[in-house]
């Protein structure tokens, strides 16, 4: 499914092009961005390995919360002055290229989009259009609806050197009232189809610019949103420890490439784990870093660099490999998943677990997808092996795997 | 025999083991609250989520005695009617 994925549904030409390592300011930042303490940000993610630097929600309209300006693809002069150009020159010069959050579908009834045009979101006459998180939802079938959405953002593309959109949908769709189509139930298949057609001739009119369909309201990371999409949002739930079964769930139907992981702070609210186990489970799709770095020790900062660098080194395997799920966290108390490349010759193990019993005994922890002819190099808790893909498959290597917060990352190199 | 005990907007239905209970909350919504064996009919009470965010709306957690379409309800649903007015979108419970 994976290789199906890469080879015939992603958008073309960067279906074999690795995803980059991106940063996004919202839990750093939230609605209070401004050129100054991006720029801040900025230099802390490149000095971290950060090759995409995403400012999320609050740069447009009178968007100040989330109460106001959905609509209005304007930049908020108040917050950049000078534009965003100060800043995207900035982003540039530190290495990284920019991007920003976007939500194009949807409307606050307090903006001068939703002023000018009411009859723009779906409504039934004489009935409440109901809000959800303040917002209603554009009525993507009307052509005018389209071509406004298309010119903001093909403008927001032309004016300022933008590589990439995360095209937000934070709503489910109600009163769905479309009195433009003679008949309206044809309008689910209608507003997916325009949603496709505007990030398609965006894209076709930039080269060079991806979108992430950022579908944690939207549920919009199925095959065929990527076939027009680079990559989705998996979810808002970025607690490292829920992440390994729901990263599971998720890989059984999408490819691993267009999974978005993030390491965010979110442990600190809910199931502590450390940064190193948050990177090692996040380094299982396409690595992003969502936390707020100005909280961030010189040693945190340490961390995130190293374990940037390794991903760089793994994320070819990781996200155009074949993946081998061996032991399930919930079954079997420990995590095993491998990545191997088509032709066997390179592999990378993630070994993980939250708190196995006081005394499990030593498990052999046996691989899976390598050649069994070939011979394999790897480092497992300190110990260098040099093994035959039928032994490491078959016998496996016995360890202890204890603790609260265990976590390594073994690559397996083809000894030529 | 059973009975129906009404206790404010709670009503408990009472057989010789078990109690079925619904309500009515503080939005108007109908709400299933329990069935299964016999507690104090006192004991009784509606929950109530307000915590609305983009994974989730009210209306999709919490549980209905009898549930329509329509509004920002998601999960299947008992009954559908279509308005002379309007499409095929019932109004939600509040918009009375």
């Amino acid at each position: 499914m994976n290789r199906f994925a890469i080879d015939y549904i992603f958008p073309k030409p960067y279906n074999k092009t690795p995803l980059p390592v991106l940063y996004n300011s919202w839990e750093a930042t939230y609605f209070d961005v401004n050129s100054e303490n991006q720029c801040a940000l900025a230099e802390k993610a490149a000095e971290m390995g950060v090759e995409l630097f995403v400012m999320d929600d609050g740069w447009f309209g009178m968007r100040n919360d989330d109460r106001a300006g959905l609509g209005d693809w304007f930049v908020n002069k108040d917050k950049f002055p000078n534009g965003l150009t100060e800043l995207i020159e900035k982003v540039n010069s530190l290495g990284m290229d920019f991007g920003l959050w976007v939500e194009p579908e949807m409307v606050n009834p307090d903006s001068d989009l939703f002023r000018a045009h009411p009859d723009w979101a779906y409504h039934y006459p004489h009935r409440t259009a109901h809000e959800l998180r303040n917002q209603l939802v554009l009525n993507m079938t009307r052509e005018d609806v389209q071509e406004y959405i298309f010119n903001l953002l093909d403008t927001l593309l032309t004016e300022n050197n933008i590589k990439y959109f995360k095209w937000d949908m934070n709503r489910a769709l109600s009163e769905t009232g479309a009195e433009n189509l003679e008949a309206p139930k044809m309008l689910w298949y209608l507003h997916t189809k325009a949603v496709y057609d505007i990030v398609d001739r965006l894209k076709a009119k930039h080269p060079g610019v991806t979108i992430e369909s950022c579908c944690s309201g939207g549920g919009r990371s199925d095959l065929g949103a990527l076939g027009h999409f680079d990559m989705f949002w998996t979810s808002d739930n970025t607690d490292g420890i829920d992440r390994m079964t729901i990263q599971k769930g998720c890989s059984l139907l999408r490819p691993t490439k267009a999974m978005r992981a993030w390491v965010t702070d979110i442990e600190g609210i809910n199931k502590p784990c450390s940064l190193d186990f948050r990177f090692a489970v996040a380094m299982q799709g396409s690595l992003g870093i969502g936390g707020n770095l100005t909280k961030y020790s010189d040693e945190d900062l340490q961390i995130c660099k190293k374990n940037i660098a390794l991903y760089k080194e793994i994320r070819d395997i990781v996200q155009f490999g074949d993946l081998y799920r061996i032991l399930d966290i919930e079954k079997d108390e420990v995590l095993l998943n491998q990545y191997v490349t088509e032709d066997k010759s390179k592999s990378v193990a993630f070994l993980l677990a939250n708190g196995t019993r006081f005394y499990k005994k030593r498990i052999p922890i046996c691989f899976d997808g390598l050649d069994e002819n070939k011979r394999y190099r790897l480092t497992i808790q300190n110990n260098t092996y040099e093994k035959s893909g039928a032994y490491l498959m078959n016998v496996g290597i016995p360890l202890h795997i204890r603790g609260v917060d265990y976590n390594e990352i073994i690559i397996l190199e083809e000894i030529k | 025999m059973s009975k129906i005990i009404c206790r404010d907007k709670i009503f408990v239905i009472e057989t010789e083991n078990t109690h079925y209970v619904i309500g009515i909350d503080n939005t108007g919504c109908n709400r299933h609250v329990y069935w299964g064996k016999k507690c104090d009919v006192n004991d009784y009470e509606i929950d109530y989520n307000n915590g609305e965010n983009s994974h989730n709306t009210v209306l999709d957690e919490i549980t209905q005695e009898y549930t329509v379409f329509g509004s920002t309800m998601y999960r299947e649903c008992a009954l559908k009617a279509n308005f002379s007015d309007t499409p095929a979108d019932s109004a939600k419970c509040q918009d009375k």
